[in-house]
């Protein structure tokens, strides 16, 4: 059965060119998204989420090189299409979503205009059906009195306010392919969940495909089907959301799921944020990016990058404990494995 | 690492990490001086700013003149000399602008006024009596201008020689430029790094106190200063110079009561962004003195604004002092600051422009110096500020 | 709004009165100088100057005389000058300075900001290189050293411009160049610095994530953002202006304001001085209040304020 891949990462890696030196931003990421579905992307600040999807999209500071790899948009490679030919995709085809809706709105234009701005770039309508259009977008995000709001600007707006206008803002065109990048981060906890609340009933509604960026486990759990675990810009692990809360097949996923408050557990249960920090990328450790702070570590994360295995046809994780030549004893993987089939 | 060791020994959280943590061990007056010398113009107009010091302060005891001595005999005399091969001696002789004879050693050296004989009319001739023969200055051919003639009426062989006297020329009054240059640096210099540091003084006290008390007390020596830089500060400091005439110490007031403005916006704004972090916090509620806060640890913390502002104030001082003297409030005669030379130079600029060069370039020079030196504090100091 | 410019309105008229009675105090506190008692003047001088500038009534109605002269536009009569007063000064130099600064602002402006543009866009390339190169030129070089370098070359070497005067167009060509040194240099800068900022916000990648042109974010998105540094750098620029205009006006020996105002520091003619003080800073301040209002109408978020 062919898979119906609406867009696919192949070998993707991206630096940053910068005066200290090349910022190894994303490293080899490969993934893929059926249509329909909506992938979570997880993984701490700075682990090169955003950078995957910029590169794809060619959003990139000036600084930012894709060095190689490719982004398939329904089979045609978006980083081999001319600047034009992107254009018309962008905002059209695919539409992102970005984190802070502060900063993501031109401070100076009325969110109308800025809303109605993509219908203008790709289609020939007339301004009062573009008009119209747009305030019947403001109204599916659920801004109250949607036509009055039209002419004010974005300072006059609450943050999740803002948010919903930057959410209209990217599926006015009805794209096939939704990107949001952290769409809920700036925004504090109750606003939070009726923007969650909001891109889920929208999601019913339309047969787009989404990505959903963030760096909260409980967020995506609670919009995904599936979800790639990032780190240190590369892909640790993907696998469908139900099986990895189970049970994590990669030591960074495992610390992850220990730094999320989960409702049910006992009152005393402490989180635990992973100690240490991420890599410096620009100079990335030659083997695992995890190892300084893995308690797995093997003396041969540090000297070699761990293979991407499949561990099962659902799921990849990029961990040494997943090698064949790798020992049970000791090995959290194999000795769960171990007991599953002695059970 | 145990190169012995199989690939699946355990290695313990932190090994690596170390390392990388190490190598960012360098102290921040390092890391300054680092970022600042690895920018050629801040570290030229450093080199520029201390050559210039030393100019100024060495100078004057090198070049054999003064910078009051005036030599009649010798004024308006360029840096560069067309001189005129007289007798067989090896001598020159140069002629002044006002149509004088001055003898001139092989090197260019001004030795003695030709003495005057009489003008011949008839044949447009103005005769020197040079140890007996006559040398003329011919003005009878208009297109080919002026000439020097011998005894025989025969064009004399000329060319170019440098000033060996006077490198820089002198003045109208027949003063040393370069030496009158060295002590307008004197001069200009002084006036700059005092200003500049009464200014900073000034600064840190008026903002200091406005940031940190904060509240009405804070908007109202706000508004002062809003209202101070409403008019141009230098109409303030023409007005003072205005009340306190001309004069080395006029200046230094003057511009020490209005520049500190600036100066009191940056160091408030600091102060203020600082106050509320929690460093400060943690010594208020200790009971820390706010004198000892202000001290300890907000004024090291916004140090680097404040010397990337006093830095600029330098430039600043220096063109608003050559200003004043160009508009005739400067330093009095015969003391010099460069903005008077310029002024003096003016009017006979066409004539003689080296005149007006020197201090010009000096100023340039200087302020230029001081721009780049600015800059590269700037980013050194605080990587974040760079544009 | 209302509320706002009559806020305003009323900083501006404080602001004055603050800039008019320190004016005042200044020149009345200078020791020896014609307001104060001390002087050693011939009697009948001094029975004329305390006759015509009342100079034995006590000092705050001195000011109050002075003030009510100010509301009806009365600089009063000039100190050195007998029969001529301020107004006359500012009547003969006015037009001329103004004109000179009015195509300076044009000058300024209609270089600066598509050079600021191009710098900006063409960062760190040689275009970028070369046009900052000259900008810190601009900046460093003071304008009189400016002015006489351009003089010397293009009049007195090459022929082309007048050395004095505005009797033709010609005449306006290096005064001008020679005013906006400065304040051009320092708008392209502004300029650039202000564009680069607004192209790294991430407003102008949603502008580019709904695929827009280069030419369309530019246009569209970043151009107003990046003007109202700009603007608000208007006032400063009108100050600098006022002041280079002495030095330029002395140098090209054009007879405008600033030539007086020299004339009369020169003259110690302290009530020109004054007058011509005030004038400058009521001129400032209502260009900055203008500015002001101008900036509130381009930028939406300060209206509610
Ligand atoms: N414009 C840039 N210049 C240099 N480095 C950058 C730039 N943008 C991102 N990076 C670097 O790329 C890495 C990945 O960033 P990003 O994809 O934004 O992380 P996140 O997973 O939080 O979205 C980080 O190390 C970041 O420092
Ligand atoms: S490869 Fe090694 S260091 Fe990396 S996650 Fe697996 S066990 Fe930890
Ligand atoms: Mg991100």
């Amino acid at each position: 059965m062919p898979i119906d891949n609406v867009f696919e990462i192949k070998n993707l890696s991206t630096s940053f060119f910068t005066r200290d030196g090349e910022v190894q931003a994303v490293r080899d990421v490969s993934f893929s998204l059926r249509r329909g579905e909506t992938l979570g992307i997880v993984g701490e600040s700075g682990s090169g989420k955003s950078v995957t999807f910029l590169s794809a999209l060619g959003l990139l500071a000036a600084s930012g090189k894709v060095k190689g790899g490719q982004a398939l948009f329904n089979g045609r490679d978006l980083l081999a299409s001319s600047a034009k030919e992107l254009r018309k995709v962008r905002g059209k085809d695919i539409a992102m979503v970005f984190q802070d809706p502060m900063s993501s709105l031109n401070p100076l234009k009325t969110i109308g205009k800025q809303v109605a701005e993509a219908l203008e770039v790709h289609t020939g309508l007339g301004r009062a059906e573009i008009r119209r259009r747009a305030i019947r977008m403001l109204e599916a995000v659920r801004i109250p009195e949607a036509a009055k709001r039209y002419d004010s600007f974005p300072h006059e707006f609450s943050g999740g306010m803002r948010q919903r206008v930057v959410i209209a803002m990217a599926l006015i065109c009805g794209p096939s392919l939704v990107i949001a990048d952290e769409p809920t981060t700036a925004l504090d906890v109750t606003i939070q969940d009726q923007i969650l609340r909001l891109l889920r009933e929208l999601k019913r509604e339309s047969d787009s495909s989404i990505v959903f960026i963030s760096h909260d486990l409980a967020v995506i759990a609670s919009m995904c089907e599936r979800v790639v675990v990032m780190y240190g810009g590369m892909i640790m692990e993907e696998a469908l959301i139900g099986e990895l809360f189970e049970s994590p097949a990669h030591p960074y996923t495992m610390g992850l799921l220990r730094s999320i408050p989960v409702i049910d557990q006992d009152k005393g249960a402490l989180l635990e944020p992973i100690p240490g920090s991420p890599p410096d990328m620009l100079a990335p450790p030659p083997g695992c990016p995890f190892v300084a702070r893995c308690v797995h570590a093997r003396a041969v994360c540090a000297v070699s990058p761990p293979p991407y295995r499949e561990v099962s046809k659902t799921r990849r994780s990029r961990c040494w404990l997943w090698a064949d030549d790798a020992p049970v004893e000791g090995n959290v993987f194999k000795e769960r494995s171990a007991a599953y089939a002695r059970a | 690492m145990d190169t012995n060791g199989s690939p699946w020994d355990r290695l313990e959280i932190g090994d690596d990490s170390m390392e990388t943590i190490a190598s960012e061990q360098r102290s921040f007056a390092q890391d300054v001086w680092y970022r600042f010398s690895r920018r050629p113009s801040a570290l030229g107009g450093a080199v520029v700013v201390v050559a210039l010091v030393l100019f100024a302060v060495l100078g004057p005891f090198v070049t054999g003149h003064t910078y009051f001595e005036q030599n009649l005999a010798f004024v308006n005399i360029p840096p560069r000399l067309t001189a005129w091969a007289i007798g067989d001696s090896g001598r020159y002789a140069y002629m002044t602008q006002n149509l004088k004879l001055v003898e001139l050693s092989g090197e260019g050296r001004l030795l003695a006024p030709i003495p005057f004989a009489r003008e011949d009319l008839s044949r447009k001739l103005i005769i020197f009596d040079y140890a007996g023969t006559p040398v003329s200055i011919d003005y009878s051919d208009r297109t080919a201008g002026l000439r020097l003639v011998g005894p025989d009426g025969s064009i004399l062989r000329s060319r170019r020689l440098w000033n060996r006297s006077y490198l820089l020329g002198t003045d109208s009054l027949g003063r040393d430029l370069l030496t009158r240059l060295m002590y307008g640096a004197r001069i200009s210099l002084t006036v700059a790094f005092i200003a500049a540091f009464i200014n900073l003084i000034i600064g840190i006290l008026y903002g200091g106190v406005s940031g940190y008390l904060g509240g009405n007390v804070d908007n109202v020596m706000m508004r002062v200063v809003d209202v101070i830089s409403t008019i141009p500060l230098t109409l303030y400091v023409i007005l003072i110079m205005v009340i306190l005439d001309s004069g080395f110490l006029s200046i230094i007031v003057a511009l020490s009561s209005v520049y500190w403005v600036s100066m009191a916006r940056v160091v408030r704004g600091q102060i203020m962004a600082l106050k509320e972090q929690e460093f400060v916090l943690a010594a208020r509620t200790i009971g820390t003195s706010p004198l000892a806060i202000v001290a300890r640890h907000l004024i090291p913390n916004c140090l680097g604004p404040i010397i990337v502002t006093a830095t600029m104030l330098i430039p600043t001082a220096i063109f608003v002092e050559s200003f004043m003297s160009f508009i005739g409030l400067g330093v009095s005669a015969p003391m010099a600051s460069w903005g008077t030379m310029c002024n003096d130079a003016l009017e006979t600029m066409k004539s003689t422009p080296h005149q007006l060069f020197a201090p010009a370039t000096a100023i340039c020079l200087t302020m230029f110096s001081f721009n780049f030196i600015g800059d590269g504090l700037r980013d050194a100091l605080d990587p974040k500020m760079r544009k | 709004m209302a509320w706002y410019v009559a806020k305003r309105v009323a900083t501006m008229f404080a602001t004055l009165f603050a800039v008019v009675l320190l004016t005042f105090m200044l020149m009345h506190s200078i020791p020896g100088g014609p307001f104060t008692a001390e002087r050693k003047l011939p009697d009948a001088v001094e029975q004329a100057l305390v006759k015509k500038y009342n100079l034995d009534a006590p000092l705050h109605e001195q000011f109050i005389d002075y003030v009510r002269g100010l509301l009806v536009f009365d600089l009063g009569p000039s100190f050195k000058y007998e029969g001529r007063s301020v107004n006359e000064f500012i009547a003969e130099g006015f037009p001329l300075s103004s004109r000179l600064g009015l195509m300076s602002i044009v000058f300024i402006l209609f270089l600066a900001l598509p050079l600021g543009c191009v710098s900006a866009i063409k960062s760190g390339k040689w275009q970028d290189l070369l046009i900052m190169f000259l900008a810190t030129l601009g900046i460093t070089i003071p304008s009189f050293v400016i002015a006489t370098a351009l003089m010397y070359l293009f009049s007195y070497r090459l022929g082309w411009l007048p050395v004095f005067g505005v009797s033709s167009v010609k005449g306006y060509v290096l005064p001008v160049i020679a005013l906006s040194g400065y304040s051009l240099a320092f708008i392209t800068r502004l300029m650039r610095s202000s564009l680069l900022e607004v192209m790294g916000q991430d407003y102008i990648r949603t502008a580019r994530a709904k695929g827009l042109s280069e030419t369309a974010v530019l246009v569209k998105h970043a151009m107003r953002n990046a003007l109202l540094p700009v603007v608000t750098i208007l006032g400063p620029t009108l100050a600098s202006l006022l002041t280079g205009s002495f030095v330029i006006e002395k140098i090209f020996a054009l007879p405008g304001m600033g030539i007086h105002f020299v004339t009369s520091i020169a003259n110690r003619d302290y009530t020109a001085i004054m007058g011509i003080t005030i004038f400058y800073a009521t001129i400032l301040v209502a260009m900055v209040f203008i500015v002001d209002i101008f900036y509130v109408m381009i930028d939406p978020r300060i209206k509610l304020q």
